[in-house]
């Protein structure tokens, strides 16, 4: 009969001995690894810190994806395009547009053009009036005879013509929301925010608070509201799963950004309350991910934040995050993917949108005249 | 005082183009244009010859490569272009197609009107000729312009033109997208001409009867009969007329 023993040594620098001791099997001593701190990044470089992440699912390039949420999740489209993936861009820009002015009027910075939603509770307001659940607020707010949408206040420069203009346009957007929760492989969510305003008496939620980027600020109208972690818990809740119900195939993938609040309306300094926010954020979406086989936190957060990495990947305002942050985050990414799931098969690429010519593309203008011209000219 | 070639220059007509310019020529041969006793030129290019014109010191000038191509269209025609050397230009077709600015905002989302305005500018700017047009009336010269038909009705196109075919939108998103070119060519002073409903179906293809001869034979959805050219040139003509009688 074979007896397993396992033997733990240790260096005794005083006695000059190796001591050499059976140690009791616990649920410890079958960790790999990445579960000791040791091991798994107080003897590493940084940037050698690998394997943060154990996908659930397979992200393909068969999957069209849909980037939302905070600021952050803009770098994931980013990095999703150029890597050849078909991020799914269901409010687009006609193609000759140019960057400059798509960018001015914000298109193609999510799938679509909601502006960044920062909190839990705007997810959810967007995808219950996008999915007919609820009804589209009321509120607009004006000046100097422009509109402005209270949903996306930043979404137009200089507002919109009109109030038949705001609503025409949101309607595109409600439509682009649609089609993306039906088409979307996964959906990446970036969580940014606890902080949020609202209406007092509507509820609704603004994507920021009125007399900043627009609208006028109402003491006795507009209401502070910080989130807590079972509000933010309800309400992403709420938002996933009026998704999976319109897209039973559909997978999520939660991040929390990195990024600290701009400013803090909840009376503490902006450092502590930048944590409590990003604790609880981290917190909810690590306890949704937990309930969920389809959703999935990957830890973008953590590898910006985290005392290990030295705040190496801020920029010296030690709050935007710096491209050499991003590029690590995606090729960790990338690599966490391919560690569980293999490399991905070359040539298994989605049907795409076709990329239109460009302008200077052959046309018929250019093949079919040769006669033409002969036939009209040449006497 | 003007003087005899001045007066004459001012009495006339350039029409400007690719290989769409070949329709108006054959209109002109046929005697469907009624220039109202303008003296009428050609200038211009068809193929890849056409990208062989550029914009040199205030003149149109040809590359090596497109000068035999000219000369076919230009006749006993100046051999360089500028705004002063006739006294009128229309610009026709010339790369300016309204089937790739429909189509691509058929693709698109819906635009406010600030957006649909930036990108229909920066759709015309992005157009050489456009760019030649607004030089000449900015240095004086009457300009109209007359952008590419869009694709005839029941012709069946070859694999590079299918694609433009079928534009997806509301009548009323074509004639607002109309307006804006109208509008930002008018504040370059530039007249844009657009094909009139009556050319058109309601798929937003022109209609059969404005066919290329051999359309089907060649596959050609782009290029139109004379007759069409006549239609269009008329507008210009009568544009022009009204404009002097102003």
């Amino acid at each position: 009969m074979a007896i397993s023993v396992r033997l733990q040594t240790r260096y005794d620098a005083a006695n000059n001995k190796v001591m050499v001791r059976p140690v009791a099997e616990n649920p410890y001593t079958s960790l790999g690894a990445e579960a000791f701190w040791r091991n798994a990044v107080g003897a590493l470089n940084p940037l050698q810190i690998s394997g943060l992440w154990a996908p659930k699912f397979q992200v393909t390039k068969q999957m069209k994806l849909v980037t939302a949420g905070s600021c952050f999740a803009q770098h994931f489209s980013r990095a999703l395009i150029a890597r050849g993936y078909p991020w799914l861009d269901a409010e687009p820009a006609p193609s000759f547009m140019s960057p400059d002015t798509r960018t001015k009027f914000n298109y193609g910075i999510f799938s679509f053009r909601t502006g960044n939603i920062y909190t839990a509770k705007m997810l959810r307001q967007w995808v219950e009036i996008a999915l007919d659940m609820r009804d589209e607020p009321d509120e607009i707010w004006q000046e100097g005879g422009r509109f402005f949408d209270p949903l996306r206040p930043a979404i137009e420069p200089g507002g919109f013509a009109s109030e038949d203009e705001l609503r025409t346009s949101r309607a595109a957007c409600l439509s682009a929301i649609r089609s993306a929760i039906r088409d979307a492989g996964v959906f990446v969510f970036t969580l940014g925010l606890t902080e949020s305003w609202a209406n007092s008496e509507t509820g609704l939620e603004y994507a920021s608070c009125p007399g900043t980027a627009a609208g006028t600020y109402d003491a006795n109208k507009h209401v502070f509201v910080n989130h807590r972690v079972d509000a933010i818990q309800a309400d992403l809740n709420a938002a996933l799963a009026a998704m999976k119900a319109e897209n039973p195939a559909l997978k999520v993938l939660l991040t929390v950004s990195p990024v600290p609040l701009t400013a803090s309306a909840s009376g503490t300094h902006v450092l502590t309350a930048t944590t409590y926010s990003k604790s609880v954020l981290r917190a909810v979406a690590g306890m949704t991910a937990e309930d969920s086989d389809w959703v999935d936190y990957f830890p973008s957060y953590e590898i910006i934040t985290a005392p290990a990495f030295r705040g190496m990947f801020y920029a010296p305002n030690q709050r935007n995050v710096v491209s050499q942050g991003v590029d690590f985050v995606m090729k960790n990414f990338f690599a966490d993917q391919e560690a569980v799931f293999g490399k991905l098969k070359k040539g298994k690429k989605a049907a795409e949108k076709p990329v239109p010519p460009p302008a200077a593309a052959q046309s018929g203008d250019d093949v079919i005249c040769e006669e033409e011209m002969l036939n009209a000219f040449a006497k | 005082m003007p003087s005899q070639s001045e007066a004459a220059a001012s009495d006339s007509l350039c029409i400007y183009g690719d290989s769409h310019v070949a329709s108006v020529k054959l209109a002109w041969d046929q005697g469907l244009i009624d220039a109202q006793g303008r003296k009428v030129g050609f200038w211009g290019a068809a193929g890849p010859s056409f990208r062989g014109l550029r914009w040199k010191q205030g003149r149109i000038v040809a590359d090596a490569g497109a000068q035999a191509d000219l000369d076919l269209v230009r006749g006993d025609g100046p051999e360089t272009l500028g705004a002063k050397d006739f006294g009128a230009y229309l610009f026709y077709g010339a790369r300016l197609r309204l089937s790739e600015f429909l189509l691509e905002l058929s693709a698109a989302s819906y635009l406010s009107q600030a957006a649909l305005e930036a990108a229909t500018w920066e759709f015309m700017m992005s157009t050489r000729t456009y760019r030649f047009a607004r030089n000449f009336a900015k240095a004086g010269a009457p300009v109209w312009f007359v952008p590419t038909s869009l694709p005839t009705q029941g012709v069946f196109p070859p694999k590079e033109e299918a694609a433009k075919v079928g534009i997806d939108l509301a009548p009323q998103e074509v004639e607002r997208a109309f307006a804006m070119l109208r509008k930002l060519a008018a504040k370059d002073r530039v007249t844009m001409v657009i094909q009139p409903p009556e050319t058109l179906t309601d798929e937003f293809l022109t209609r059969r009867e404005f066919a290329v001869e051999n359309a089907d034979a060649a596959r050609d959805v782009v290029h139109k009969s004379p007759e069409f050219a006549a239609l269009m040139v008329a507008q210009v003509l009568d544009q022009m007329k009204n404009a002097k009688a102003a």
